[in-house]
């Protein structure tokens, strides 16, 4: 059930874990010194996300060891330079780009260690998102208590996961993973914080947290009983059909990024149940494609909520087309990345994962595939509302300026590398293993007679 | 082997010479950017020469082996059938672009426009000559985004409407597409199409997706492949997206009606061998083929609108091309997508210089009216049941004699045989308007056309045929496979027959002056139906309907949600 061993896992990971959260938790205390001017300031906390690449690169050879390989720690200082650049350098964001820091430090954290330090790391995130959801509670926004709930379920589960014992230890396992990687009942943390969460750290959460969930389930679940899985598995399918039918009612755009993303993410975990425990590499290209497609949108929308305001209903603005065309073009290669379309991450992860499952699984797998319709209607149809819809001569509109265009951009670029680039794991070269085929040459004339 | 990858990277050289460069050269580059498409047709023709000489080709750029550390392989596998289909692609595209050029000259959209008719040609090309399963399904998507895209106007609502729901529908039968894309990787280990059909044939594989309930894997692939084909290619009830490309500018109807709708047929032709081994599949196509040709030919006679009428006429040829799958003819479908595809694009390319021509001089068209009732007469009836419907019959059955076609050992050939027998008949009695037929050198003129039509048409289809599948035991294997029970055969064949007659006996008394009397309740009646026929019996509706529900369904639910 647990991988490592206290001291040992201690000793050698600590330096690597410790350099990789340190230095943008040194960012975030050295940022203070520029709290004074809101332009250096961003710069600077872009600075240190790429400083924090730069050190993922210089340690990659010690991802390899790790359940989800490099890839998430490649993607998530990208991401989180990308969300800060998303957001205008004014003065009421500057204490969301130094959380945005924070919960770089500590996902990279949680990435890069074993056992306790991951643990502690990924505990420490979620009392920061909890901290920042109490914070972020208005009088027409009271707290999401459902969610506050899922956050401690998962708090829990990262606390006692090493002393539980071994009846309860599958469940605390459990109990870490499913508010990070969302599945329905416990889905409220992660809609929460991707639905009200201030801007970049919300667009930076849509990432971490799956990823994050993601990491945890290949470490803590391996040994998860057959019968645990097949109850993971009903509740997945439950959970995606849930979050599609909402996501397409929602007139609220983060609503709809949040709960389209409790249905697709929803969709690793019946994957994972329909094998025992998730497929990596598969499942990770999986998640970070529809992590990255969540943050990406959430970027998208951060640009209209910059020109228009926060509270602004898709259905207020329109025909953006006309008049910030580059906004158009990369809003809507989000938009086909997030329903599914190749080359993109969704779809590579989510074809590479299919072709593992077993025929057995051809009941659920149907499902699925409706599920994965879905984003059709409600991704497309929101596009269409913002960029289309009726026109509005009296709203000024102003087409990306460069940061944003490189934001944008780079979550674009990470969503087609992650889909065309995601290490051969589509190569198949057998029929599947765990196949419920009958060969026989009697039944087969009278099947198809 | 650089022949084939010309073929398809031209037009994308097209769509970069359209897409970069800067305005005040733009013009020039457009027109310049119709010569690579056009040296894309000579490359396909040179293949297509190749191929017949050589055998199939095989290109593979990116192992599907996974090797290379790319998700996606690249390759193509070119046989004769990809290399037709490349050849119509690469022409019909040429022409369309060289006409989009001047149609949509000074066009707000103009750049988009051209660079993504010129990007469509390339996925096309790809998607007929690609060799991985995987890749037909990305540029099957491609495919249908990019016609959302074509026919989008932005600023006209009701373009953006269709486009809309074009997309939405396509997505529902890219969705089974990709279903049966993954089963087919399940049960066969590979998406290489030549792989896959090989063991299609040697590995008959069961399912049991209920306990007690078995299927054949071959069965359950083709199926979901079938589906993800009849919403591309408008089959009943995913038909409705077509009509909706009214607003669509007409050199993407053309392209859409001369390309993109014949998807259907392709798929079926190049997994032949994996629908010769599933009967079921096929008689299913056949049912879906019929009643989308009698629905689509129904719903054309009442359009009022040229286009609508053109695009309804276009289910209805649909129809008729999977009804000839479903039928075992598998070549025959190949010969009707590639004339039906020509035949569209030359409509819709000249429907604007038409509406034109009509604006300066209108003319209204004649109310339909009844000739003076003629003189009943046993030797005209005879005369002209003789001469327009025996001797039709007649002619097709010495043609089919002569062409060595077989009638006794293939459903497919008697069944085409009564369709064409029917048309002929049609043509003549509309031609020759049944009383005129007093003139023997008219007659004997159009009898005359008849043998010559009849003639080179069989030969041209027995020519493709033998082309195609140069086996003939694989032809007569299709046959067989899309053979319909004795039952249904028969009752089939003495219905069409039936209705023949009854359609002859009809339009003579019409002719006569003297209709057939039609009692009031069914006068009410064909009057109901000629409303249901306008409202294209309402399936767009049924669809709105069946998403009220769910988006009602889905509100529920969101509400409950919020309240927990």
């Amino acid at each position: 059930m647990m991988q490592g061993t206290g001291l040992d896992a201690l000793t050698t990971d600590v330096p690597l874990a410790a350099l990789l959260a340190g230095l943008p938790l040194a960012g975030v205390a050295a940022g203070l010194v520029f709290w004074g001017n809101a332009r250096l300031l961003r710069g600077f906390c872009v600075a240190v996300a790429v400083g924090s690449l730069v050190a993922v690169g210089l340690v990659a050879g010690r991802f390899a060891a790790t359940p989800l390989g490099l890839l998430p720690a490649a993607i998530l200082p990208v991401v989180a330079a990308a969300a800060l650049l998303g957001q205008p350098a004014h003065r009421e964001h500057r204490l969301w780009w130094l959380e945005t820091l924070v919960c770089l430090g500590l996902a990279l954290g949680g990435l890069a260690g074993a056992d306790i330090w991951q643990h502690a790391c990924k505990a420490a995130l979620v009392l920061v998102v909890m901290f920042l959801l109490m914070r972020q509670q208005t009088q027409f926004e009271p707290v999401a208590w459902w969610g506050m709930a899922a956050l401690v379920v998962s708090l829990a589960g990262l606390l006692f996961v090493r002393s539980a014992g071994a009846r309860l230890a599958p469940w605390v396992a459990l109990a870490a993973c499913v508010p990070l990687l969302p599945l329905v009942p416990f889905h409220g943390g992660y809609a929460s914080s991707v639905a009200r969460l201030p801007g970049s750290t919300a667009g930076f959460l849509a990432v971490a947290l799956p990823l994050l969930g993601l990491h945890s389930a290949a470490t803590l679940l391996g040994d998860l009983p057959a019968d645990m899985w097949i109850g993971i598995g009903w509740l997945a399918l439950a959970s995606a059909v849930w979050g599609a039918l909402r996501a397409l009612v929602q007139a609220d755009f983060r609503r709809m990024v949040a709960f389209g993303g409790v249905s697709l993410l929803s969709l690793s975990w019946w994957f994972a149940a329909s094998t025992s425990g998730p497929r990596l590499p598969a499942a990770t290209v999986y998640v970070a494609g529809v992590a990255l497609a969540a943050g990406g949108l959430l970027a998208a929308w951060q640009v209209v909520r910059s020109r228009y305001g926060d509270a602004i209903d898709p259905r207020g603005v329109g025909n953006l087309v006309a008049g910030m065309p580059k906004f158009a073009t990369l809003f809507y290669v989000l938009g086909l990345a997030a329903m599914g379309l190749p080359p993109f991450g969704p779809f590579t992860g989510f074809m590479s994962q299919a072709m593992d499952l077993p025929l057995a699984a051809w009941g659920g797998l149907a499902v699925v595939l409706g599920v994965w319709l879905v984003p059709s209607w409600y991704v497309i149809g929101m596009v269409h509302r913002v960029l289309f819809g009726p026109e509005r001569p009296e709203l000024a509109q102003t087409d990306l300026v460069p940061p944003e265009v490189v934001a944008l951009t780079a979550y674009v670029c990470m969503l087609a590398a992650v889909g065309i680039v995601p290490g051969g794991v589509l190569a198949r070269t057998g029929p599947s293993t765990i196949a419920t085929v009958v060969i026989d040459e009697a039944c087969f004339e009278e099947a198809t007679r | 082997m650089a022949l084939p990858l010309l073929t398809v990277l031209l037009p994308l050289f097209s769509t970069l010479l359209v897409v970069i460069g800067g305005p005040e050269s733009f013009h020039r580059r457009a027109r310049l950017a119709a010569w690579p498409i056009g040296l894309a047709f000579c490359a396909a023709v040179a293949t297509l020469m190749q191929v017949v000489v050589e055998g199939p080709l095989r290109l593979e750029l990116i192992a599907a082996d996974g090797a290379s550390g790319l998700a996606l392989p690249l390759g193509m596998y070119v046989d004769r059938l990809a290399a037709i289909m490349m050849v119509v692609v690469t022409g019909i595209g040429t022409i369309i672009y060289a006409y989009s050029v001047r149609s949509m000259y000074q066009d707000q959209f103009e750049r988009r426009f051209l660079a993504l008719i010129a990007f469509k040609i390339t996925v096309m090309v790809y998607l007929v000559s690609t060799s991985n399963l995987l890749m037909m399904v990305v540029c099957w998507q491609c495919r249908g985004f990019l016609l959302a895209l074509l026919t989008h106007n932005h600023t006209h609502p009701q373009t953006l409407i269709g486009s809309f729901r074009t997309f939405t529908v396509l997505r529902i039968g890219d969705i089974a597409f990709l279903g049966g894309v993954i089963l087919a990787q399940q049960v066969y280990g590979t998406l290489e199409i030549p792989l896959l059909l090989e063991r299609a044939v040697t590995m008959p594989v069961v399912l049991e997706p209920v306990a007690g309930w078995h299927v054949s894997a071959a069965t359950a692939v083709a199926l979901l492949l079938l589906v993800g084909g009849m919403t591309k290619s408008a089959q009943f009830p995913f038909h409705t997206w077509l009509t909706r490309q009214l607003y669509a500018p007409t050199p993407v109807t053309a392209l859409l009606h001369a390309g993109t709708i014949n998807a259907v047929g392709f798929v079926i032709n190049r997994l032949a061998p994996l629908y010769g081994l599933s009967p079921t599949t096929l008689q299913i196509a056949f049912v879906i083929g019929l009643v989308t040709t009698l629905l689509g030919a129904s719903m054309m006679l009442v359009q009022s609108d040229v286009k609508r009428m053109l695009g309804f006429s276009t289910v209805g040829q649909m129809g008729y091309m999977l009804m000839e799958c479903g039928l075992g003819a598998f070549s025959l479908a190949v010969f009707h997508l590639v004339a039906h595809g020509l035949f569209k694009a030359t409509l819709f390319l000249s429907s604007g210089s038409l509406i034109n021509q009509a604006r300066a001089e209108p003319i209204f068209p004649d109310t339909p009216r009844l000739p003076p009732p003629r003189p009943a007469s046993w030797g005209i009836w005879l005369l002209g049941l003789v001469t327009t419907l025996v001797i039709p019959l007649v002619i097709i059955l010495v043609t089919h004699e002569l062409l060595h076609v077989p009638l006794l050992d293939s459903q497919a050939n008697v069944i085409f045989l009564l369709f064409i027998w029917l048309t002929t008949s049609q043509a003549l009695t509309t031609l020759a308007r049944v009383q005129v037929i007093s003139s023997l050198s008219v007659l004997v003129g159009l009898l005359l056309v008849l043998v010559a039509a009849a003639f080179a048409y069989l030969w041209a289809v027995e020519s493709f045929t033998h082309f195609l599948y140069p086996d003939h035991q694989e032809v007569l294997a299709y046959f067989a496979a899309g053979a319909l029970p004795k039952v249904v055969f028969d009752a089939f064949v003495i219905t069409a027959a039936a209705l023949a007659v009854f359609r002859w006996h009809y339009l003579f008394r019409l002719a006569q002056g003297r209709p057939i009397a039609v009692p009031a309740v069914a006068t009410e009646w064909l009057r109901r139906l000629w409303v249901m026929l306008a409202n294209g019996y309402y399936v767009d509706e049924a669809w709105q309907w069946a998403g009220n529900v769910f988006m009602r369904l889905a509100r529920r639910i969101d509400a409950w949600g919020d309240r927990a």
